[in-house]
């Protein structure tokens, strides 16, 4: 019954009276003994309140304590409590240990899974950028149109008269630069930058210091910054490094700095930045947009103020341009975040698999919710009891919670091993070039999300029963005997249906991105990348002077490579196919005016020999020949796109002999006769349709693309098909170079395998991680009709007794038990459909090759949850139907 | 605060527990026995106990419970508790040192 502190405290509601009512005492019992002593009564009252001193004083001061004293006791109450129900509920689950263990898994899955997503985000996008004022930092390019492209030298320029920026800094990134150290160079990826670079990211050298302005210029630009990878990796961190001299590109540079660790976001950012110094002649190459820029925007400078600010710049630029070829209205300017341009696609995608991690989740917590309702009937009686002695509903509730959430920091702390593995597996199988992603690690913004979520998730499936089992039915459930009764019911079919609903819309997402990649992995790519090896080489410009040249040395490279044992052919090329980087031109053919829009297309320079090797087939005409040399006819070949997009009307086949304007020498002939036609390949990305191409001899390379291109081509060899054969490719193809110059560095050769891989990287992620979340949550919701359905025949054995004794076949039974089953199932069935067709929509933009409402995947995974749901009621059902009809005689 | 308004303080506070190891009273009845023991030597303002008791009561040394006084009157009883036997213990141990220290001084034999 209430214990003693039950009435004091509800008279001590207000210490005012309190302390009112017991000082009124003492002047009274004052006044009477001074009374006594002979004094009247007007007398003693007054020196009774002499001897009490101020008493507006003292009782002012009695409030406070008595109302601390009060604070205190409810506080010490509540804690005491607490402590109470913490250790009752951990006797009572560790009492029930099948539920508890079934429990604490299940959460330690949802929460865990979750936990691991977190962690990516958290790293790729929710951190800021390791730099200060990271929002402030902006890319700047131009458009054309409305389309994006690159900044030329002038627009740079232009840029930095914006006010809404106060740095401005351009940038030539992914650069190949030769680093020599001792006798063997070595391709590196670097940068050339401008002086502002760095100060633009806030960025400050971790040793020494970064190249100044007039260092950044010609004839002066003989110095360099390396980033603290290389420092580690070439100089073993030694602080010397900086003063030293080192060769980069042929000539000597000395390191002025080092960058901190910070300044490499990802596996394959800049080692190594060079002064970009920049001579006056760039300040007019107009028709050369090559850079990157970057800016600081002015604190309080939004990005619509950048952007309507820089758009003036742009034309006030583009008006200085000798010969337009646009209407002024058409130059135009775009300004974007810095964090944005970064990791703006990897959250999206991050993003969806939270999603999707999130309804494992809340399955998790069906199940959970479920456990619990079960647990909660089976200990009606105690609760009763309990209720019965005068624990209030709410205090039932609290000691019900707090048991959820004892599961829930179990579960957590479980979850925090689920969440290190499915973040290894994650690392694993996402695309290498996220940035950022492999710092996500287990730390504490991780353990307190994890814990969070935990205490959330114990809300949610504990307070529904808890509050449900502090109902008072007293009289009934002791009536009962605790069997629970039937209206109880009715909570958990909703609750599976809710699973079964939340499983649906996973697997449908899960299934379409899964069918995506599918058909992805099967796209042909319109080249045959087995047995192919491909390397970048950079001619420096030291020892390969002018095109001549340049094309001679790359000549020999590839007649060399061809000699290499095993190797069937062997060719050059601008660009690898998938390897994300391209060239584009506008092309124009000959007799055809212009419209508005004029045509882009796709831009190769490739050797004879470049077909064969990549085995693309010729649709009509010849490959590129070694007598199309620079003394020779402008020609080219075009893929079957470039033909339809130029000539509609009539057959790819009839383009033969036609001319196109297109990648023109300087002083040279505008045109260019196709000699030849090939098949479409994917070259962009395998999700994308093929574009238009065309093909031009290296040979007949315009002088001022060399520079562009950093003399840099493509070899590609072939080698036998099988699997393996490409990369042992990499060692004779390294030994060839050599022998044709021994001092040029091979940059990592890549098979055409690899390059297949990398593009498919994001749908082998998507593949791997909703495969795998999809089948948690099928086992989970399996795990939820079991125990649901399992629940429903305990609860029936006597109805089923019942039934079998008055002549019920067991077929029967098994068809009572299946309706009463299957019906939250099919409910859930209908609510997920309805579900998915609405959340597909988000997903839409990473689907490929099937519609977001794809009847395949809305059919097969309905049919997979029915038999998935069928096999999880077949124990139970069995069960009832060996149930024996003499218990209808028992138990009542 | 200055240690002298401290040592009052404690020594009000130690009284007031002393008062209380006899058995429960109400503030009344403890002032009138500090009077009493004392012979009207403390003169401090009878009031000035009722703040301490609740201070006490606040830091858990009393304990009070509303009762019956000898006259029939409705009092609220303080009861001493552990923790406030401790506390007067402490204070006792305390004023001890203190009188020890300042005894010579001001008492010369």
């Amino acid at each position: 019954m209430s214990r003693r502190p039950r009435w004091p405290r509800l008279w001590r509601a207000s210490v005012e009276d309190e302390v009112e009512s017991e000082l009124a005492f003492h002047l009274e019992m004052t006044t009477r003994e001074l009374m006594e002593q002979g004094m009247s009564l007007t007398n003693a009252r007054t020196e009774a309140e002499r001897r009490f001193g101020d008493s507006a004083a003292i009782n002012a001061e009695c409030r406070r304590y008595g109302a601390e004293r009060d604070r205190r006791a409810v506080r010490a109450e509540y804690l005491d409590e607490l402590r109470q129900d913490a250790t009752f509920a951990i006797r009572q689950l560790l009492r029930a240990r099948g539920f508890t263990i079934v429990a604490v898994l299940t959460l330690a899955l949802g929460i865990g899974a979750t936990a691991a997503v977190f962690s990516a985000l958290d790293a790729v996008a929710l951190r800021p950028l390791p730099y200060a004022n990271a929002d402030r930092i902006v890319v700047v390019h131009p458009t054309r149109k409305g389309e994006p492209t690159d900044p030329s030298p002038p627009e740079y320029l232009g840029y930095q008269a914006v006010p809404a920026f106060d740095r401005v800094a351009a940038a030539v990134l992914q650069a190949g630069i030769t680093l020599r150290l001792g006798d063997v160079p070595e391709m590196i990826g670097g940068g050339h930058v401008t002086a502002d670079y760095f100060a633009v990211f806030g960025a400050h050298p971790l040793l020494g210091r970064t190249f100044t302005a007039d260092e950044d210029s010609p004839g002066r630009a003989n110095v360099a910054v390396i980033s603290y990878r290389l420092w580690m990796s070439h100089f073993n961190g030694d602080r010397a490094a900086v003063g030293r001299t080192v060769e980069i590109d042929g000539t000597p540079h000395t390191i002025l700095g080092v960058m901190p660790k910070a300044f490499d976001l990802t596996s394959g950012s800049e080692d190594i930045w060079t002064p970009i110094a920049f001579s006056s002649d760039d300040a007019t190459k107009y028709g050369e947009h090559y850079l990157k820029v970057y800016a600081r925007l002015r604190p309080g400078v939004t990005l619509e103020q950048a952007r309507a600010a820089t758009i003036p710049a742009e034309r006030a630029v583009a008006e200085r341009i000798p010969q337009h070829t646009l209407k002024l209205t058409e130059y135009g300017a775009d300004v974007h975040r810095y964090r944005d341009d970064l990791v703006g696609a990897y959250q999206s995608l991050l993003l969806v698999l939270l999603g999707a991690v999130s309804f494992v989740l809340l399955i998790a917590c069906g199940n959970v919710a479920n456990l619990l309702l079960a647990r909660a009937s089976a200990r009606t009686k105690e609760l009763a009891i309990r209720a019965a002695l005068g624990a209030g509903r709410g205090r039932i509730v609290r000691q019900l919670l707090t048991e959820s959430l004892v599961l829930a920091v179990t579960g957590a702390l479980a979850g925090l091993a689920v969440a290190y593995g499915l973040l290894r597996v994650i690392l694993a199988v996402s695309p290498e070039d996220i940035p950022r992603l492999d710092q996500a690690t287990i730390d504490w913004r991780v353990l307190a999300f994890t814990l969070g979520t935990g205490m959330v998730s114990a809300v949610f499936f504990g307070l529904l029963p808890a509050v449900r089992a502090a109902r008072p039915q007293l009289q009934q459930t002791l009536r009962e005997g605790g069997r629970g009764s039937l209206t109880r019911d009715r909570l958990r079919p909703v609750l599976v249906a809710a699973e079964v609903a939340l499983a649906i819309t996973l697997l449908v997402a899960s299934g379409l991105l899964i069918r995506s990649a599918w058909k992805m992995q099967h796209v042909d790519p319109g080249f045959d990348p087995r047995g192919v090896l491909t390397a970048r080489l950079f001619l420096p410009e030291a020892h390969y002077p002018t095109p001549a040249t340049i094309i001679n040395g790359f000549s020999a490279i590839r007649d060399e490579a061809a000699r290499i044992p095993g190797v069937s052919s062997a060719a050059l090329t601008s660009v690898v196919p998938l390897s994300g980087s391209s060239m584009q031109s506008s092309v124009e053919a000959e007799g055809r005016p212009i419209d508005d829009k004029s045509p882009q297309a796709n831009l190769r320079f490739a050797s004879s020999g470049y077909f064969a090797t990549m085995r693309i087939p010729f649709i009509a005409g010849r490959d590129i020949a070694t007598s199309d040399n620079a003394g020779a006819p402008g020609v080219m070949v075009i893929n079957e796109a470039l033909a339809r997009m130029l000539w509609p009307e009539s057959d790819p086949r009839e383009a033969i002999g036609r001319n196109i304007a297109g990648v023109a020498p300087k002083n040279g002939p505008k045109y260019r006769s196709v000699v030849g036609v090939v098949a479409n390949i994917h070259d962009g990305a395998l999700s994308e349709k093929p574009a238009p191409e065309f093909y031009i001899p290296y040979t007949q390379t315009p002088e001022l693309i060399w520079p562009l291109i950093q003399r840099s081509l493509v070899v590609v060899v072939r080698g036998p098909s099988t699997k393996g054969a490409a990369e042992a490719l990499a060692r004779p193809l390294g030994r060839a170079v050599a022998r044709v110059d021994a001092s040029l560095p091979l940059t990592e050769a890549k098979s055409l395998d690899q390059f297949m891989r990398a593009s498919l990287a994001t749908a082998r992620m998507n593949t791997v991680l909703l495969s795998l979340l999809g089948g948690i949550a099928l086992v989970l919701a399996m795990v939820g009709i079991y125990g649901v359905v399992s629940y429903f025949v305990n609860q029936h054995v006597h109805e089923i007794g019942v039934r079998l004794a008055l002549g019920a076949t067991p077929g029967l039974i098994w068809g009572f038990v299946m309706r009463r089953g299957l019906l939250p199932i099919i409910a859930g069935l209908a609510v997920g459909i309805t579900l998915s067709l609405l959340t597909t929509s988000l997903i839409r933009q990473q689907l490929f090759g099937v519609t977001a409402h794809d009847p395949l995947t809305l059919g097969g995974v309905g049919s997979l949850l029915l038999v998935i749901a069928v096999l999880a009621m077949y124990v139970p059902a069995r069960r009832a139907m060996r149930v024996p009809p003499i218990i209808a005689l028992n138990e009542s | 605060m200055p240690p002298s308004k401290d040592r009052l303080h404690g020594t009000l506070d130690a009284l007031v527990l002393k008062t209380l190891t006899f058995g429960p009273r109400h503030g009344y009845a403890i002032v009138r026995w500090l009077r009493e023991q004392t012979h009207d030597a403390l003169s401090v303002e009878e009031g000035s106990v009722y703040p301490a008791l609740y201070r006490m009561e606040r830091d858990g040394w009393i304990e009070s419970d509303w009762g019956t006084s000898e006259l029939g009157r409705k009092a609220k009883f303080y009861q001493i508790t552990d923790k406030g036997r401790r506390q007067l213990r402490a204070e006792t141990k305390e004023f001890a040192t203190f009188v020890q220290a300042v005894a010579p001084l001001l008492l010369p034999a």
